[in-house]
């Protein structure tokens, strides 16, 4: 078997097109807003981000990945993954809503769901089926650790959505390429850290005890990245492990991403702890979009599942 | 080493639990974090009452306030207090080493003054060690102290101080000898913080309302009455004073007390009938008892007034593992709504990256435990 996991041109310069966006209009006041930063949001709309899994558009999961690879690296803030799943199974009219940047969606399962004090859609899921909802009575918002605007609300469903499994799988690989995008982030971060921060008379980075942590960490994100890249190719080449791999693309991001964000926690000490530090935040929104929610607590036996199917033990 | 509670201590414990249950039917730690405003303030007014009970300083001897008991006794109280959240917010330290440093180390003078407001919970401290550039490398720090007239004259900058910014003392490493004296030139001072030449700046945390303080010293002149200890010994009286301060904060009994409260909510959902579920239990809860066996082994040691030894290593190792597992499980069993903020996730997920740096990094504890109890060479 051979089978190139390299980026195509296109996919590298659209990686550098959103790396050139988020270095311009993603600094720390646009992550750490109070509000949510509509110009950057609608930024990305214009880029043609937030299309990118609208059946027919041309893009596919290659494109998908490449983006929110970018996009967790500058640790962008915004429902992505979610934006992902319900512009690829909502029909035209509320799609356009979500990839022209008009409105927010907020993807999950009751009571709990992330963004749902911004959202202007909402779409419930159960893993398995999909709804296009509406919201019944006022959106009790709840402080989240990550940031993130979540809230409890209660649904009334409206319309069965289509297209859903494919939907998830993309939206999975666009979580597990945000993850590690972010995770490399922090890694990159301590590495630095390592290099220049002296103790002991040398660099922290010279002693094995602060270097091999960094080392593993960067290990399973680079594993993590090629499984995303590989369940990427799968879905764009239609092929029947598709599904299965996006599954685990995210849950070994899911892993890496808080590995990475634990070993750069301990290699910047305390100076990880400080709010306006370079690591913090974005530590917790990984920890938070590791957390398999409520709708994926099957995913470890889907993944089993796909094995059993092959008559593989 | 018993492995038993005496029918004393046991007895002291019920009296306790049934006092602090009562005193913090209200407390939320998690809404009144760590270092805020309001968690100082109500700390203030509670520690006041257990000084009323005797069990502030119960350990201490009674010519400095204190109730003349045993180690154990203090260990209980920690437990029960680390578990609930350290209501007694700063003045754990007070209790736990400060004092006792005082106690071993001060001239009478100092016992004299500074010893009963501990006892009657009337001050807090904080701990001047870390700098910009002493860290781990605590040995390396570069806050002068010169000698000017009947005192010494401060120069230099703390940070990731806890509470400076309600403290009334703070207990300040300082270098007295020159700059490569590295731990034979330093000395400890006991700083009053409304010394003119002293500056308090905020850094906020990551751990619910908690802040870091930076503390600046420009031409701080003290008297000579406030160094502790003798010139240039203060590495010393900080070797011991850690020795304390690594158990002092019994993370166990919190990890154990959550992993208890999770259990519950997942034999509510019907979720122990996952076999996985069962064995991340049964893990997170054999490193919450090893940790607390390590750590009572520290605790005897103290009892029989042993000097400090690496079990004190070994013991906080242990509670740093104990910690994480509990943080990962509530997370995995839990899902997002383990997140929210002041859930039993969202708490010890934060109290868990904390767990491996806050009092000696955990890879120093390693590097300790590899050459005084595996007696690995050091190169």
């Amino acid at each position: 078997m051979s089978v190139s996991l390299r980026r195509t041109d296109e996919q590298r310069m659209l990686a550098e097109s959103v790396r050139d966006y988020c270095a311009a209009h993603c600094a720390e006041q646009v992550r750490a807003a109070e509000g949510f930063p509509w110009p950057f949001w609608h930024g990305l709309a214009e880029l043609g981000l937030l299309s990118l899994a609208v059946p027919g558009e041309g893009a596919g999961a290659g494109e998908i990945v490449t983006a929110c690879a970018e996009l967790g690296r500058a640790a962008a803030p915004g429902p992505i993954a979610a934006t992902v799943f319900a512009t690829h199974a909502l029909p035209e009219r509320q799609a356009v809503l979500l990839s022209q940047g008009k409105a927010l969606v907020s993807l999950g399962k009751r009571p709990l769901l992330p963004w749902a004090p911004l959202a202007g859609v909402f779409i419930e899921t159960d893993g398995d089926g999909a709804w296009l909802a509406d919201p019944v009575g006022e959106v009790e918002p709840v402080e989240m650790l990550g940031g993130e605007p979540w809230g409890r609300v209660g649904l009334r469903l409206a319309q069965a959505l289509d297209r859903v499994p494919t939907a998830r799988a993309l939206s999975d690989l666009a979580l597990a390429a945000y993850l590690w995008g972010a995770g490399r982030r922090l890694l990159d971060g301590v590495a630095e850290h390592a290099r220049t921060r002296i103790q002991f008379g040398k660099a922290i980075g010279s002693f094995q005890a602060v270097a091999h942590p960094i080392v593993t960490a960067g290990l399973a994100l680079t594993s993590a990245e090629k499984l995303t890249m590989m369940a990427a190719l799968a879905m764009d080449e239609g092929h029947e492990d598709g599904e299965v791999l996006a599954v685990s693309a995210r849950l070994s991001a899911s892993r890496a991403a808080v590995g990475a964000a634990l070993t750069a926690h301990q290699g910047f000490g305390a100076i990880g702890y400080s709010v306006e530090g370079p690591i913090g935040r974005v530590a917790q929104r990984i920890r938070a979009l590791a957390t398999p929610p409520g709708y994926a607590d099957g995913s470890g036996e889907q993944v089993l599942a796909g094995y059993f199917q092959k008559g593989r033990p | 080493m018993e492995f038993a509670w005496s029918e004393q201590d046991a007895a002291f414990r019920r009296e306790l639990v049934a006092f602090l249950d009562r005193e913090l039917a209200d407390w939320q730690r998690s809404e009144t974090g760590l270092g805020s405003a309001v968690y100082s303030e109500f700390s203030r007014a509670f520690v006041g009452k257990l000084a009323d009970k005797g069990w502030l300083t119960p350990h201490w001897p009674p010519e400095y306030g204190g109730g003349g008991q045993g180690a154990w006794q203090h260990f209980v109280l920690g437990e029960e207090m680390w578990k609930r959240g350290e209501p007694r917010g700063p003045q754990y330290m007070n209790v736990n080493w400060v004092g006792p440093a005082l106690i071993k180390y001060g001239t009478e003078q100092q016992r004299r003054t500074l010893l009963p407001p501990i006892a009657r919970g009337e001050v807090f401290w904080c701990q001047g060690f870390s700098e910009p550039e002493a860290g781990t490398d605590l040995a390396a720090l570069r806050t002068r102290a010169v000698r000017e007239g009947d005192g010494f004259v401060l120069n230099g900058q703390k940070i990731w101080t806890s509470y400076a910014n309600v403290a009334d003392y703070c207990f300040l490493l300082a270098r007295t000898g020159s700059t490569a004296s590295g731990r034979a030139g330093i000395s400890v001072f006991l700083l009053p913080l409304d010394t003119p030449g002293v500056e308090v700046r905020r850094i906020s945390g990551l751990v619910g309302e908690h802040s870091f303080n930076e503390l600046f010293l420009t031409d701080a002149w003290i008297p000579a009455e406030c160094l502790l200890g003798e010139e240039n010994e203060g590495w010393r009286i900080v070797r011991r004073t850690l020795a304390y301060e690594r158990v002092g904060a019994p993370r166990y009994a919190r990890a154990a007390l959550v992993l208890d409260r999770l259990a519950e909510r997942c034999r509510e959902a019907g979720l122990f009938g996952d076999e996985g579920i069962q064995e991340q239990f049964g893990a997170a809860r054999a490193q919450c008892e090893a940790a607390r066996v390590l750590v009572y082994r520290v605790i005897d040691e103290r009892a029989k007034a042993k000097e400090p030894s690496p079990l004190a290593n070994q013991a906080r190792a242990a509670m740093v593992l104990a910690e994480r597992a509990v943080g990962d499980l509530a997370v995995d069993v839990l899902g997002s709504e383990a997140l929210a903020e002041g859930e039993l996730g969202d708490a010890q997920f934060r109290n868990s990256l904390g767990a491996g740096i806050a009092a000696g990094s955990y890879e120093v504890q390693l590097n300790l435990i590899t050459r005084l109890i595996l007696k690995l060479p050091k190169d």
